[in-house]
């Protein structure tokens, strides 16, 4: 029964499930092969679905009034065994009356026809609450795309106060998985239990409110940062299916490619996320990023730049565009600005190691080396990313071994740090192939150890 | 009424902003509202819009676009009626209309994706009150409402980003204010429901020291705003303009309840609780806008001078001294910074920084006047107050009811600014300004 007609229906047609003119039942519009009796039992399923067929119906009208109880059984039971590669379809037994024909939505629910934008999708459901939960939360997605230790940790504080005040506010929990995904991007050492934390809450609007905006993206992002990028794949595809209208839809989608070695198809979604959303700093900083995988560090200047200017007081935007420079043209006048940089939790999270990378780029070398010594206690998520500035210093053991340790804790950012360039030489290493095997292991595709643009970029 | 509409040429309107649908979804929500509130069956739609060719699934895909753009519209939804057809319906009809919802937000998030981003960095901006990224802010907007002349939300925000400027001191003319009104008669004969509209429109003429056209004003934006921090926040200064500071507490109460991380509400709560003689509690208030924005420079000094105002002691100094202020830093940070390290007893500190700020607008140097009285300076201090009333400054009417600028009432010439100033005063609120 419908009992509720706001939710939307899904119908055994948007499953693929269909009777032609003929009478005959298609799958995804090929028919399937059954016996008389089981497309008759099918066919009147599906024509009364979502009501219950009563066995005296399927008496008069498939066995012509002479039916048995087990007969019927039988037959349900082979009809079943055939419907059983069509998830979300199922044969409900009524007891003593008839059967129906269930169908529950599959944890995917089929890509619909996109529709065009009709104002912002994400923002329309964010704004469908309380003005001060909606405020809220505005504030909560502000600090996380901050990237500072300081603000990913009030942004989780904030998130998890508001589910447990409005736990049917589906937005907060898709902010609140952003807000783990965003601290694995700023080398948070979350353990795959906290991720697993984040999927038990999408799963849940899954079953809730399957249209939330965001929703599967967000989903796939979570399993990025547990390197399930096989898995994560065919959901940042149906996302872009539905929301094509969601920076950070796309953002996400950039930040798989880049981390499952395609660089230029992450240009390119990051381009489309700045094109929604040419204000956000964190991801402005992302394609810059990507550029420089791409080799194109005059552009990721220009965009570095164009990030400091629109947020003058972001020390994210400020760190990066540093650093952007000292990437297109190292320079000993850099290194005071670099030097002043104030490294604290109101920092942009990858304030250290861009400042040593910057400064080692620059020719500051014990500069570079006493910043990276000091992270010798810090996780080793944040370890890890020191190696650029490692492998300039000639510490090419130092690198690896912070790269294994990132490995052996599954540090969702791992991935992006190996395939970028500065991080070209840690393929030189011994024991590296074993790490890149690991991480890669569920790549959609090989990424090959030996990459040919090795060492473009070393800053050497 | 419930703010769909049909016009003459067959477009949908939500709150008078056009609803951008394909052709088919368009023609069938007009066929809905024709028929509302009955149903309208599936036949119909085949014949009308289809012209015969119809699958049940292209109707109902056509729905589901229908119910994505309707999602912003929070009374209306589609109901099917198995087996007949669809219909238009409206979810509890006496409940008040958007109740619980953002409305602000809602009307922002009606425009394409990097439309409301756009316009939700600039909002942002004008929150910062520094004088560099208000007048981005404005460049922004301008750049928007170009781009997308139907974008009501842009002009709106576009007349809070000269409000912002008149708040900050940036010496903004009248005239520019003049511009803002014209916007938003611009934007009503758009979008007359436009959230924000009535209480941007009211704010602009408080900042042109109409108060008494801006308390009508108010009266509407209440009535439909009451969700709306923005609009609390513009009653709550209207209010201490009109010297009426217990009300003014309740008002920016109601806003900071509804936006409790604005740092700018935060702030501007806490200052509100000083006029009404509660500045321990104001004091409270300060030290939470640091708490919750530490990288905000805003709250910052406004703490350490809610501090100084309340418990002034030389550990303060030291702290003062240690501001760097540039272009990029709240526009009341040298103000602010003089009149503590005054408060403090740092009074050549104090006197340095007024000297360093003596060439700038009339507007900005009328906000040192509170620390010129502590360094006895009543004269200048008048002096400054004259000026900017030449000037039509918008927030001189704060800052000559602030309680540090308390002494300038005793001054002889003081009666002749504040009547020009005051001049416009509702009715049941005038009475002596005086303390």
């Amino acid at each position: 029964m419908h009992s509720n007609e706001d939710k939307p229906v899904t119908t055994p047609a948007m499953l693929g499930l269909d009777i032609d003119k003929n009478g005959f039942v298609h799958y995804q519009s090929t028919p399937l092969a059954l016996a008389r009796k089981e497309k008759g039992v099918l066919q009147l399923l599906l024509r009364a679905w979502p009501a219950m067929v009563p066995k005296a119906r399927f008496a008069h009208e498939v066995w012509d009034g002479e039916m048995s109880d087990e007969s019927l059984a039988r037959c349900v039971t082979s009809l079943r065994s055939v419907l059983k590669g069509i998830a979300g379809i199922q044969i409900r037994a009524i007891y003593g009356r008839g059967y129906q024909l269930r169908v529950d939505p599959p944890a995917l629910p089929p890509a619909e026809i996109p529709a065009p934008p009709v104002g912002y999708s994400r923002l329309l459901d964010a704004a469908r609450v309380a003005p001060a939960l909606a405020e809220t939360l505005m504030h909560a997605r502000a600090l996380i795309q901050q990237r500072t230790d300081s603000s990913l940790e009030r942004a989780e504080a904030l998130l998890r106060a508001m589910m447990a005040q409005a736990p049917d506010y589906a937005p907060a929990k898709i902010a609140f998985a952003e807000c783990l995904g965003g601290q694995v991007s700023c080398g948070w050492a979350l353990r795959p239990s906290q991720i697993e934390e984040g999927q038990q809450l999408l799963a849940g609007v899954a079953n809730q409110f399957p249209h939330t905006a965001g929703l599967w993206s967000q989903k796939a992002h979570l399993l990025d940062c547990n390197w399930s990028f096989d898995k994560a794949k065919p959901l940042h595809e149906r996302a872009l299916d539905i929301k094509a209208d969601d920076p950070a839809t796309h953002y996400h989608y950039g930040w798989h490619a880049l981390a499952s070695g395609r660089p230029h198809r992450a240009v390119q979604a990051f381009l489309e996320a700045y094109a929604l959303a040419p204000f956000s700093a964190a991801l402005s900083i992302m394609l810059a990023r990507a550029y420089t995988f791409v080799g194109e560090a005059d552009i990721a200047l220009a965009y570095a730049r164009e990030a400091h200017e629109d947020h003058p007081d972001s020390s994210q935007a400020y760190v990066f565009w540093l650093v952007s420079e000292a990437i297109a043209s190292p320079r000993a006048a850099l290194i005071d600005s670099l030097m002043d940089v104030p490294l604290s939790a109101l920092s942009w999270s990858f304030a250290p190691p861009s400042v040593a990378y910057g400064l080692a780029l620059c020719g500051a070398l014990d500069a570079a080396a006493a910043i990276v010594d000091r992270s010798a206690t810090d996780n080793p998520s944040l370890r890890a990313t020191f190696t650029s500035t490692q492998l300039l210093l000639g510490d090419a053991e130092g690198a690896q071994t912070r790269i294994e340790d990132a490995a052996a804790l599954g540090v969702g950012y791992l991935p992006i740090s190996l395939l970028w360039p500065a991080n070209a030489r840690l393929r030189e290493h011994p024991r590296y192939a074993g790490v890149h095997a690991t991480v890669f292991r569920h790549a959609p595709h090989p990424i090959p150890v030996a990459d040919p643009r090795s060492g473009i970029r070393t800053g050497s | 009424m419930l703010g769909l509409d049909i016009d003459q040429n067959g477009f949908v309107h939500y709150r008078s902003v056009p609803l951008s649908l394909p052709p088919k979804a368009r023609a069938v929500l007009q066929l809905l509202l024709q028929e509302w509130p009955a149903v309208v069956p599936k036949q119909r739609f085949a014949q009308e819009i289809w012209r015969g060719a119809m699958s049940d699934e292209s109707l109902a895909r056509c729905m589901t676009q229908l119910r994505d753009a309707l999602a912003g519209v929070l009374r209306v939804k589609i109901r099917a009626v198995y087996g007949e057809g669809y219909q238009l319906y409206v979810v509890d009809a006496a409940a008040p209309a958007h109740q619980g919802m953002h409305l602000r937000l809602l009307d922002t998030a009606m425009g394409a994706p990097a439309l409301a981003e756009t316009l939700l960095h600039a909002r942002a901006l004008i929150q910062r009150y520094t004088p560099s990224s208000l007048l981005r802010a404005e460049d922004l907007l301008r750049g928007l409402m170009e781009h997308a002349p139907d974008y009501v939300p842009a002009k709106i925000a576009f007349a809070e980003s000269l409000t912002g400027q008149v708040s900050c001191g940036l010496g903004l003319r009248p005239m520019r204010l003049e511009e803002g009104l014209a916007m938003i008669d611009e934007a009503e004969r758009r979008a007359p429901d436009a959230a924000g509209l009535w209480s941007q429109r009211a704010h602009l003429l408080d900042c042109a020291w109409r108060f008494d056209e801006a308390a009508d004003c108010h009266v509407r934006a209440l009535d439909v705003g009451t969700g709306d921090p923005t609009t609390h926040y513009h009653h709550g200064w209207h209010l201490l303009a009109c010297g009426e500071f217990d009300a003014a507490v309740d008002a920016m109460k109601r806003a900071y309840a509804l936006a409790p991380f604005s740092c700018g509400l935060a702030t501007m709560l806490a200052r509100t609780l000083t006029f009404a003689d509660q500045a321990e509690n104001g004091l409270v208030y300060a030290r939470k806008a640091y708490t919750d924005h530490p990288d905000s420079v805003q709250a910052y000094i406004y703490q350490l001078t809610c501090e100084a105002y309340v418990n002034p002691r030389p550990a303060l100094v030291d702290q003062f001294r240690q501001i760097k202020l540039g272009p990029g830093s709240w526009s009341f940070a040298a103000s602010s910074m003089a009149y503590g390290l005054a408060r403090c007893g740092a009074h050549d500190a104090a006197a340095a920084v007024i000297a360093r700020h003596d060439t700038d607008n009339p507007s900005m140097r009328a906000t040192f006047t509170s620390a010129l009285l502590l360094l006895g300076e009543a004269e200048a201090a008048q002096a400054r107050i004259a000026d900017a009333a030449e000037l039509g400054c918008g927030f001189l009417p704060l800052s000559m009811r602030a309680p540090e600028n308390r002494l300038l009432h005793r001054h002889p010439a003081y009666e002749a600014v504040a009547a020009r100033v005051f001049a416009a005063l509702p009715e049941d609120e005038q009475r002596p300004h005086m303390n």
